[in-house]
């Protein structure tokens, strides 16, 4: 166990330094030098110069690169942002606990949808419902978020006013004259179901898929062959076998998720990561962009080593491939 | 099974609810303030943007809706009228008693300052704050863009308590009008230097100050309890600040915005470009609801002096500005999104004439044969390289200007590429372009900041160049150095024959439109203000109902 996760570790490390060395190298491939912008739409050259070396753009790539790093694991330290030189640590801090309150209370929205209707589905194949739920997978998978949030936004919020049109209010402390959890989750309401949807498709035909391949395993039949309540078998015979691989996706797509936060917090005004790394791309802000990537790896990272080990806990077959 | 079907029941049940719930929590959300309504003066003005100011410091704040609220906030020593159109253009002295007394041949100012004025935390405004402003922007630690603007100050001092002097190396009249931006104003003598720029609460000397500023999320702005619009100095400065407060919300996008308005969740934002036509229909235009008012802004196309297409070829880039189907390019800005344009002042700034140059109205026989006699023989291989932005309305125009120039015998190729990777390119001398698809906002109301910063070639650099024309012709040069050196009517006289000259016999570019701004208010607005020389809402002279 302990050689796998070291070997697990090594390779988080691996892919770490992978995902910062291809970001940086595409920033400096993007024919736009942030300096310029930071110095004014008239400046001299002596003074972009000036601001180059004042952000350090002086230096050649692997310079910056070696900085960077070495600020990141020494002092803990994302560096400054070079269009408010802001220190981007705050900044990623304050924009991570609301995408993961997206994420995550997406992830309960779309898990209450999905597991019912994919189940329902599996035991009642070509029924109503089952041709119901399918156009309902293929409306979630087709459709943008972001075309589902104009949708949901001009019915929910401006014309019926069941929910408001943009904005977040923390679940905690109010910074905009709101907060709470009931502020909180009306705010998140409509971007949680817009996630939802988009994310509940997929698992409502993976569930479906796995339910009823499981349904016609053997130890299946032989469970409802000794009498035993169909509720039991059910749960206890179909349910624990075909979740293993939803949970395996869970994991991974918690991950993914971050993608189709950047969208969802856009719709709804949302300060979170996504919107974060959208202005910085505008921006051409390469420590803010960064910062979100590296947060984002780690997380991932961190994330997919849990699922593995969990797994190789749990399956002794994981540890010994 | 039953049981299986009613667990399913009962968690639709369960997820239903949370977000009925959540619906029901809806109060807090801000609505219509009903104490508010029918009171010209008082209450809270909310104003919704799509992204966050870049700085709060006047030192480094250059993004144009961080002047916005700068200039709602901060005293300047020259400044513009609360006022619209012509009259909100022409300078005043804000903070000094008068306009400065210019000595030295031009080259010394020296501002008085009026007494009476005082900072949000209650110390008075002095000459010596004036004197922090400049040396705060000049302070390397500070790495501010204001420095741009003062390469020509030889030495700044103060004289007395109330009194600052400013030597420059040479004679420059629009330095009054540099004076008048945002990162002069008055700031406290021991503001720190700290290069990522101050936070609220951010004292000033302005009718407001920032008391809170949530980066990415609010901010919100109260009175200078110091400020006393029935005394003097403030009375005769006619500031109304008719709110009490000004929230505003961060991060929406304008769709949202748009919404939030028409819901009166929100007082006023940038709105989509595309919704203008719909809410004149709506609403009428400027009938209180929604606004057109003229930016000193203008849009172009670079013809490149320096490409083998342009370079000396005076008359065929004169034929491209017969060529454009000026209207047909303007309609790709969206409706009511400004006003067709030969030239390159707008008509807002002051100097500007009238010279009628080249077809506004269209293509028709008569400019097609102007068009057709100037290009004949000067097309030079009939190719030229087009860069343009992404973002709209750039391939629309790109295209329309492709359409425009075959017809003169010009093959024009596309080449697209995001705003800012645009403009780097073509500020890089050298790059391989012939056109390029432009715009130029005001930094100050002055002819200088369009025809001298546009366009004298003395200033063009290896890289950043704004000249993007790279219109580089020593008569040109020495002219618009002279225009510099001049003052008061003659200046803006030669100012305003300088354009047209310039546009007439050189053509350097292609001026198609001065760009409006769109603006939409809530319901509880009561009376709306556009500063023509910022281009955005005057915060200060906005009331509610």
């Amino acid at each position: 166990m302990l050689q796998y996760l070291v070997r697990r570790l090594l390779w988080a490390a691996v892919l770490f330094l992978a995902v910062t060395v291809v970001t940086y190298v595409i920033f400096f491939i993007i024919p736009a030098n942030p300096a310029q912008q930071a110095a004014g739409k008239a400046a001299t050259t002596e003074k972009i110069e000036q601001v180059e070396k004042f952000l350090g753009l002086d230096q050649p790539v692997y310079v910056q690169y070696y900085r960077f790093m070495k600020r990141l694991i020494v002092d803990q330290s994302l560096g400054r942002s070079f269009a408010t030189r802001q220190d981007v640590n705050d900044i990623i801090f304050d924009a991570a606990p609301i995408t993961a309150s997206l994420v995550f209370g997406g992830v309960f929205f779309w898990m209450l949808l999905a597991v019912p209707i994919g189940i329902l589905s599996a035991l009642r194949p070509r029924s109503l419902l089952d041709r119901a739920s399918m156009t309902f997978v293929l409306i979630g998978i087709s459709a943008h978020p972001v075309w589902i949030g104009l949708i949901f936004v001009y019915f929910f919020s401006f014309k019926w006013q069941i929910t408001p049109i943009s904005g977040y209010c923390d679940i905690v402390n109010g910074s905009t004259g709101c907060g709470g959890p009931i502020d909180w989750a009306y705010h998140m309401a409509l971007p949680w179901a817009t996630f939802a949807i988009l994310f509940a498709a997929t698992y409502v035909r993976m569930i479906r898929a796995n339910v009823m391949e499981t349904l016609n395993e053997d130890y299946v039949r032989t469970a409802r062959a000794k009498g035993a309540p169909e509720s039991q078998v059910i749960r206890s015979h179909v349910l624990r076998n075909s979740m293993l691989a939803v949970v395996t996706m869970l994991g991974m797509d918690i991950g993914l998720a971050l993608g189709g936060a950047v969208f969802t917090e856009t719709v709804y005004g949302l300060p979170g990561l996504g919107r974060v790394a959208i202005e910085s791309i505008n921006n051409f802000d390469l420590p803010i962009t960064q910062g979100v990537v590296v947060f984002g790896t780690f997380s991932i990272i961190v994330f997919n080593l849990f699922v593995d080990l969990f797994y190789a806990w749990i399956d002794p077959r994981i540890r010994l491939a | 099974m039953k049981r299986q079907l009613w667990l399913t029941v009962a968690m639709a049940t369960v997820g239903a609810g949370l977000l009925l719930a959540a619906g029901f929590a809806s109060s807090a959300e801000s609505s219509p303030q009903a104490d508010q309504k029918n009171a010209a003066r008082g209450g809270t003005l909310r104003v919704d943007q799509t992204s966050d100011f870049d700085y709060i410091d006047t030192s480094l704040a250059y993004f144009s809706h961080s002047w916005q609220i700068l200039n709602t906030t901060q005293l300047k020593l020259m400044s513009f009228p609360d006022k619209e159109g012509a009259a909100g253009s022409r300078m005043r002295a804000e903070a000094a008693a008068g306009f400065p007394r210019v000595t030295n041949g031009g080259k010394t100012y020296t501002f008085t300052v009026k007494p009476g004025f005082r900072f949000s935390d209650g110390s008075p405004v002095t000459a010596d704050n004036f004197r922090a402003a400049i040396s705060r922007a000049l302070n390397p630690k500070m790495q501010s863009p204001a420095s741009s603007f003062l390469d020509d100050v030889a030495r700044y001092r103060t004289v007395g308590r109330m009194q600052l002097e400013i030597t420059l190396k040479v004679v420059a009249p629009d330095f009054l009008a540099r004076m008048s931006m945002p990162f002069f104003s008055a700031i406290p003598a021991n503001r720190p230097i700290v290069p990522e720029g101050v936070d609220a609460p951010l004292v000033s000397a302005g009718p407001y100050f920032i008391r809170e500023w949530v980066k990415g999320r609010s901010a919100k702005i109260v009175r200078n309890p110091f400020w006393n619009n029935a005394k003097e100095p403030f009375k005769s400065l006619g500031r109304p600040a008719n709110v009490n407060e000004i929230e505003y919300t961060t991060g929406n996008t304008q769709d949202a915005i748009k919404l939030r308005i028409e819901r009166n969740q929100t007082d006023l934002g940038a709105i989509p470009p595309a919704a203008a036509a719909e809410l004149s229909q709506k609403f009428g235009l400027n009938k209180g609801r929604f606004f057109i008012r003229k930016n000193l802004v203008f849009w172009y196309l670079a013809l490149n002096n320096d490409s083998a297409l342009f370079k000396g070829n005076t008359k065929l880039r004169q034929a491209v500005n017969f060529a454009i189907d000026r209207p047909q390019i303007v309609r790709q800005h969206g409706f009511l999104g400004g006003g067709r344009t030969d030239q390159i002042l707008p008509p807002g700034m002051p100097g500007f004439k009238d010279g009628k140059i080249y077809p506004l109205i269209g293509q028709n026989a008569t400019t097609k044969k102007q068009a057709d006699a100037l290009a004949q023989g000067n097309t030079r291989g009939g190719k030229a390289v087009f860069y343009a932005f992404t973002s709209a309305p750039g391939p629309a125009i790109a295209q329309v200007v492709q359409f425009n120039l075959k017809q003169i015998g010009i093959d024009v190729e596309i080449k697209q590429f995001t705003r800012t990777v645009q403009h780097e390119k073509v500020g890089t001398r050298g790059e391989p372009f012939d056109i390029s698809h432009s715009g130029w906002g005001a930094d100050y109301p002055d002819p200088y900041n369009f025809i001298n910063v546009l366009l004298d070639g003395s200033r063009i650099q290896a890289t950043n160049n704004v000249n993007e024309s790279y219109f580089n012709d020593k008569s040109y040069n020495a002219k618009m150095e002279k225009a510099a050196r001049l003052s008061g009517d003659a200046r803006l006289q030669n100012y305003g024959n300088l354009d047209i000259d310039i546009m007439k016999n050189q053509a350097p570019l292609a001026p198609y439109i001065n760009t409006n701004a769109r603006v939409f208010v809530s319901e509880s607005v009561g009376c709306y203000n556009f500063s023509p020389v910022n281009g955005t809402t005057n915060l200060v002279a906005v009331c509610k109902k």
